[in-house]
């Protein structure tokens, strides 16, 4: 049986070449799953998406707009 | 002799990475709910490994199979491995009775064992072997790699 001798493996050169493919691996891997998790649908995402912004209590756009009109108007009885 | 075993070994390996890979990525919600039975990681840090570990084991698996930067390949799927075995022994130590997730929904489909015991940290310590070996094996067969220094030297 012929194995590589374990200097070889510990050669700085070497040794460069094979942190670097693992580190290739390793960024397309984890490329590929975020975007796969973001694609996905929500169901199955697993990483959340960015949180809204809290909604302020001092603005009003964002009430619907039966709530602007006064008394009951708008209202069907 | 060795690049005979070293192929064979790149399709084992590979080819249970591939299938274990794909399981976890068509049922990413059960990977991470055995991931959180193993009560070691905190939450953000499951859900990132639950999106992340079945693609790389996909990866892994490919590059295994087709003989594409094997040595780091195989040296990321020792670690990988001995993580999950690490994981394993420390669930029996602390008594908890879990699924092991190696599989995924492939587990119940092909009815293959999937409890984390002993006998997965053994099954997970031979695959670490031949991992090993790959790391270490000078020589293999039908190698992609080794067609494209092939080519290039043909060409200088």
């Amino acid at each position: 049986m012929k194995f590589a001798p374990l200097t070889a493996s510990l050669d700085k050169k070497s040794m460069k070449k094979l942190l670097f493919e693992m580190f290739l691996i390793l960024a397309f891997a984890l490329c590929i799953s975020l975007l796969y998790n973001m694609l996905s649908p929500s169901g199955l995402r697993i990483l959340p998406k960015k949180r809204p912004a809290a909604i302020s209590m001092h603005r009003t756009d964002h009430v619907p707009f039966y709530a602007h009109a006064s008394s009951d108007a708008g209202w069907v009885r | 002799m060795t690049a005979t075993l070293s192929l064979i070994f790149r399709i084992v390996l590979g080819g249970m990475f591939v299938l274990a890979g794909l399981a976890k990525i068509a049922d990413p919600v059960r990977f991470l709910l055995t991931l959180r039975e193993f009560r070691i990681f905190p939450d953000m840090l499951e859900r990132f490994m639950a999106v992340t570990v079945p693609w790389l084991e996909l990866i892994l698996g490919l590059c295994l199979l087709l003989g594409l930067l094997t040595r780091a390949a195989a040296l990321l799927f020792a670690v990988l491995t001995g993580g999950f075995t690490l994981a394993i022994l420390s669930v029996i130590a602390r008594g908890i009775k879990v699924d092991c997730g190696c599989f995924g929904m492939l587990a119940d489909a092909l009815k293959l064992p999937d409890t984390a015991d002993y006998k997965a940290v053994i099954r997970n310590l031979l695959f670490l072997g031949m991992a090993l070996f790959l790391l270490y094996a000078k020589r293999t067969r039908f190698s992609l790699e080794e067609y494209i220094r092939r080519r290039a030297a043909e060409g200088e």
